[in-house]
């Protein structure tokens, strides 16, 4: 008698299907060999780094650079803590608050001048940043964003945020990302509070929401306040803020106050197969003149010292060790600690 | 002719021959298989895998300490956590309500009507469900943004002054998901309606009840099943919501499911982030069982579902 295959075959398909849906997408030809699986932001970073990092280190290294633009940093180093060091990427773009973490779970590499020499051209500051398990790429600082139709001259306080002229179009940033935390911690500095003290900055806050535009999760959502003329002031990283000066009504200048810097930062997952090549890759982003290309392209400062930059561009970024000592780092592990607490803060601050 | 039903006769093994019943059995079991273990792999599995998970404290991606429902006492007792639970509890029903209202209305019209626009308004109840729900929603913030269509008419007609600040309030989150939920609302409760027989209706006119009685005294009885079911449907898609909330949230209003991703992403805390999302399963279920409950009391003998 002659077996019915029908269910079997079913079976056999629902299996393949469920495999399948269980593997990840990348190969392990992905992976080994001559291609460095790198994952970073996407949109203009993404095309930024084709150009000025993927494509000569290929060229200089035959080393194949396999970019994966997606998600923020914090939603990077979820992947690699789900994995256990184990992601589906070689290297990625994080923060100095990832590696921190990195370094405290033991997720990531540790990076030691001996791997990547081009380290010790960097500022002891950002090497201190780095904690050992990561290289600081480059360095954003939160400028401040103003609409160039209500200022004669670049205002020059944080304080211009709370006045009654201009805080009716205002944006609050939520601290599920970077600009939001430091937002905070300028209202708190601000308030005479700080990072151990951020109930005033949270008062602050409390009293702007009020009047606030909006309360942007991203700094890209940020764009479209812009675009229609509606935010006055705001906080805003410079990387963006430059591009948007060149396209809409506002400028961005760093206030006398000082600010916070972001501090781009290259991690490499503990359990990954390329830490070689992803050595090379870093020590290749720190080179002087690929740091020159990256930073005048991306409108960032750079991680180096002794790089010579038009003076338009010196006075926009930080270029020179006066510009980085006015940029506070705030400490990752007080972050990450305080960071459940100060999102709920801010919720019920801003509803 | 008589037609005379006889129970049917008890299979009889014969040595080295399949039973028909067995066969019949495992040929259904072999059919079933597929989806079972799909549904383990991709339900189950997850589901107790998570709720393991709302058990354990955590540090980094390792497990500290012992099975703990410390997880739990932190959540109840923050009185923030206790307020995204009510306004989540809150909208998800608000969402359930308005479908129900709106789904009865259409479903009534659609089953009931004969006007030639009954294609139209099925079209316009199915649209929702061949666009993507990202795209829908981003449609409504375009709509209700300060400089959006909505504020633009009003500000040019002079009913208001300023912008009403739509996004980032729950009458906004309440409009997109209620769009993005409806055609589920309609369709169960088309069914029901498409099983109720319409001279029991006529009857009422006929001694008669008004067309509101009618539908209060008649309809509305003989559908609940229906309705039930579509309230159920909306309110438990609500409560776990995440894509809408974050749009039109503008990033200021606090869902459960938005605080599992904060959790989750930003602040590393797994184990709170699964029993947030186990609290979200369990109300769920017990928003299902206490209206299926209700439904069994409620039901009517002699009324097929």
């Amino acid at each position: 008698m002659r077996r019915r295959k029908g269910p079997t075959t079913v079976f056999a398909l629902a299996l393949t299907v469920l495999l399948s849906a269980c593997t990840s997408t990348a190969t392990s030809s992905d992976i080994d060999g001559d291609v460095l699986v790198v994952e970073g932001y996407g949109a203009e970073y993404a095309e930024i780094f084709n150009e000025v990092i993927a494509e000569p280190f290929k060229s200089e290294t035959g080393i194949t650079v396999e970019y994966q633009g997606s998600g923020s940093a914090t939603q990077r180093y979820a992947k690699i803590l789900a994995s256990r060091g184990d992601p589906d990427f070689d290297l990625t773009i994080l923060t100095d608050v990832e590696l921190y973490q990195g370094k405290s779970d033991e997720l990531l590499a540790p990076v030691t001048e001996e791997d990547v020499p081009n380290l010790d051209k960097q500022p002891q500051k950002l090497r201190e940043a780095a904690h050992g398990f990561g290289a600081i790429q480059d360095v954003q600082y939160v400028s401040l964003m103003f609409n160039k139709k209500l200022f004669s001259s670049p205002p020059r306080s944080w304080k211009v945020l709370s006045e009654p002229k201009y805080r009716n179009g205002a944006l609050i940033f939520n601290p599920s990302g970077m600009l939001g935390v430091h937002q905070i911690l300028l209202s708190a500095d601000m308030a005479g509070g700080g990072i151990n003290d951020t109930q005033p900055g949270f008062t602050q806050l409390a009293k702007l929401a009020s009047y606030a535009a909006g309360t942007p999760g991203t700094s890209a959502e940020a764009v479209p306040f812009m675009e229609r003329g509606e935010a006055t002031v705001f906080p805003y990283l410079d990387g963006r803020a430059a591009i948007y000066s060149k396209t809409t009504d506002y400028d961005f200048t760093l206030p006398k106050e000082g600010s916070y810097g972001l501090l781009g930062a290259l991690g490499m997952p503990a359990e990954s197969p390329n830490k070689e090549a992803g050595y090379k890759l870093m020590n290749f982003w720190l080179r002087p003149d690929i740091q020159k290309q990256w930073a005048e392209s991306y409108n960032v400062g750079p991680a180096i010292s002794g790089i010579e930059f038009s003076p338009e561009f010196t006075e926009k970024h930080i270029v020179t060790p006066e510009s980085l000592e006015r940029i506070k780092i705030a400490d990752p592990g007080t972050v990450q600690e305080n960071r459940t607490d100060w999102s709920k803060q801010w919720s019920e601050s801003v509803r | 002719m008589r037609t005379v039903l006889t129970s049917p006769t008890k299979a009889t093994s014969v040595p080295g021959r399949p039973v028909p019943g067995n066969n019949k059995r495992r040929s259904k079991l072999n059919l079933g298989l597929p989806g079972i273990i799909w549904v383990l792999a991709v339900c189950a599995i997850p589901t107790a895998v998570m709720l393991g998970t709302s058990f354990f404290t955590y540090e980094g991606a390792s497990v500290t300490g012992p099975v703990t429902l410390e997880n739990y006492t932190d959540l109840f007792s923050d009185s923030y956590f206790r307020s995204v639970l009510l306004d989540t509890v809150w909208m998800a029903a608000a969402v359930g309500v308005i479908c129900l209202i709106l789904g009865t209305l259409v479903a009534h019209f659609l089953v009931r009507s004969n006007s030639r626009l009954r294609g139209l308004v099925i079209l316009l109840v199915i649209l929702p469900l061949v666009s993507s729900v990202v795209v829908r929603t981003y449609g409504w913030l375009v709509l209700l943004e300060n400089g959006g269509l909505i504020n633009s008419v009003a500000m040019d007609l002079g009913l208001i002054d300023a912008p009403i600040a739509f996004i980032g309030s729950r009458f906004a989150v309440i409009i997109g998901l209620v769009h993005v939920l409806l055609p589920f609302s309609v369709f169960t409760i088309m069914s029901s309606l498409q099983g109720v027989d319409s001279s029991l209706e006529r009857a009422s006119r006929d001694l008669g009840a008004g067309p509101v009685a009618t539908f209060r005294r008649i309809t509305i009885p003989l559908i609940a099943p229906g309705l039930i079911s579509g309230f159920i449907l909306t309110f438990t898609i609500s409560i776990g919501a995440y894509a809408t909330v974050a749009v039109l949230g503008g990033g200021s209003l606090q869902t459960l499911a938005v605080l599992v991703r904060e959790r989750m992403v930003t602040s590393l805390e797994w184990g709170q982030a699964a029993a947030i999302a186990a609290i979200i399963l369990v109300i769920g279920a017990f928003v299902v069982g206490l209206l299926l409950s209700f439904s069994r009391k409620t039901r009517i003998p002699g009324v097929s579902e």
